[in-house]
């Protein structure tokens, strides 16, 4: 869906149409999920993340047209996520929860490795690279996110890349 | 004959010219740092548009904006910090009383400048609040070393990096006010090198272990701090101007720029990794050897999926 037909859908929201609804559902909930999955490391509690995240969306659908309504999304959902771990445990971590990986047997051999890889990273590098991989920030909107100077931001995304590059490619098992 | 033999020369020195600004473009494109979309967007975020790569040099010559007069009328301090890397005509630095800058809430509404503690601190303190409009938009606080001195550091320590000495990344942290190293510990010098630096730079340096990680040709490029890259592949030719004295010089002059044309050709190659790519797209397989481009393609293509009774449950609690 481009971002002018995600812009038409959220409109038709503001009407409470549910088809509408449901096609923005199957456009951003996977995306949606992976950002709320990387960053919490749990697959329940990402699910009622994305939960309560479609819920708000839907009883409060933004009032403006949106220039770039998926990073609003995205944002939205990085803060319910944010706001979810604050209540948690904290430094709620994937490297911590080997469940996470183990739990992924049935899954292709390609994403265990991604998974696996992305296990090596800090929170703050995993952080970064989801919200500009998955999620489809610029880095200059993530150093607002997450409150980081834009440089440091730039040079957690190189070393994490380089770590995840190094482990996929064997370097590092 | 000889009207030829001119416009040929011509047509050479154009292939020529081309060939070193595809040099240069190969600085910027083909060094895997610029390549990224990642640099596409710090470009357009900081470094000037006229310049890609900066010289070493420019980091300890940061001027100060003392004596600079078209540096006026900046609404915020945001409009200021742009300034000091896009807009100013003799440098792409911040002023030598300035140790970083950073984002105090989150966005660019309010940015803190760390300054020096002395007297010239002091001063490009006042003169910062004179230059900007709206004084609520920066904090200040204290650092020990200026962001030109951490520079000055950078550089010595940047012709370290590599195999040799297990250092894999180097970059300064504004907030912490250190220049960052990382250093794999498997490499044998690495002590040594971490007790050097220890002893030589104090808290100016900052190092960071960590095992098993080595450097390849393509990772050879360094965040030098404050949105400067520096890249160390890329070769650099330099053109010159040919008289046609004779055919014989001509000949000698071709054969040599074809020469020079396929040395580069075989450079750049040697210089990128060899991609071997698997028989299906996207696969991870002991034969494929994965640039960045691909690592990052294979994340933002690994989306995970929620499972199904997540929409129904939505759907439940809409309804309610």
């Amino acid at each position: 869906m481009t971002n002018n037909e995600l812009s038409n859908r959220l409109s038709e929201l503001k009407n409470g149409d549910k088809t509408a609804f449901e096609e923005i559902y199957r456009d951003i909930s996977a995306c949606a999920y992976t950002v709320a999955y990387r960053i919490t490391g749990d697959r329940h509690l990402s699910e009622d993340i994305l939960q309560d995240f479609f819920v708000k969306l839907y009883k409060n659908p933004p009032a403006e047209e949106l220039e770039n309504p998926k990073a609003y999304l995205m944002r939205m959902v990085h803060n319910i996520t944010v706001d979810y771990l604050k209540k948690q445990v904290p430094n709620s971590d994937i490297s911590d929860n080997e469940a996470v990986v183990s739990g992924q047997t049935e899954q292709s051999d390609e994403k265990m490795d991604i998974a696996c890889a992305l296990k090596r990273l800090d929170s703050d590098e995993r952080k970064i690279v989801t919200l500009h991989l998955n999620a489809g920030f610029k880095f200059r909107e993530i150093s607002g996110i997450i409150s980081m100077p834009l440089g440091t931001v730039l040079w957690k995304y190189r070393r994490a890349i380089g770590k995840l590059r190094n482990y996929l490619n064997g370097g590092e098992k | 004959m000889k009207k030829l033999i001119k416009t040929f020369v011509l047509l050479l020195s154009v292939s020529l010219l081309s060939v070193t600004a595809s040099s240069e473009a190969y600085e910027t494109t083909c060094a895997p740092a610029i390549e990224e979309p990642v640099y596409e967007e710090y470009e357009e975020a900081i470094l000037p548009s006229s310049t890609t790569t900066i010289s070493i040099e420019s980091a300890s010559e940061a001027p100060s904006i003392v004596a600079d007069s078209s540096a006026t009328g900046f609404r915020t301090m945001w409009d200021l910090y742009q300034y000091w890397y896009e807009k100013k005509p003799d440098g792409n630095q911040y002023p030598e009383y300035v140790c970083g800058v950073w984002s105090t809430d989150g966005g660019m509404e309010i940015l803190t400048v760390a300054v020096t503690k002395d007297e010239k601190g002091e001063a490009g303190k006042q003169e910062i609040l004179e230059l900007i409009e709206n004084d609520s938009s920066v904090t200040f606080t204290y650092a020990s070393y200026s962001f030109a001195e951490l520079s000055a550091v950078r550089d010595e320590i940047l012709p370290l990096m590599g195999d040799d000495t297990g250092i894999f990344g180097l970059g300064i942290n504004e907030m912490e006010n250190c220049v960052h190293i990382d250093i794999n510990t498997e490499n044998p010098n690495s002590e040594a090198i971490i007790k050097k630096f220890t002893a030589g730079y104090g808290d100016m340096v900052k190092v960071e272990v960590s095992e098993g990680y080595t450097i390849t040709m393509e990772e050879t490029s360094y965040d030098i701090g404050g949105g400067d890259v520096v890249t160390e592949a890329g070769a650099v030719i330099t053109t010159g101007t040919v008289e046609t004295k004779s055919y014989d010089e001509v000949i000698i002059f071709c054969v040599i720029a074809v020469f020079v044309i396929l040395l580069i050709g075989v450079s750049a190659i040697g210089i990128r990794y060899i991609r071997v790519r698997g028989t299906t797209a996207g696969n991870i397989n002991e034969e494929t050897v994965l640039t960045k481009k691909d690592t990052e393609e294979l994340v933002k293509n690994s989306l995970e999926e929620p499972s199904s009774e997540v929409l129904s449950s939505v759907m439940k609690k809409i309804d309610e």
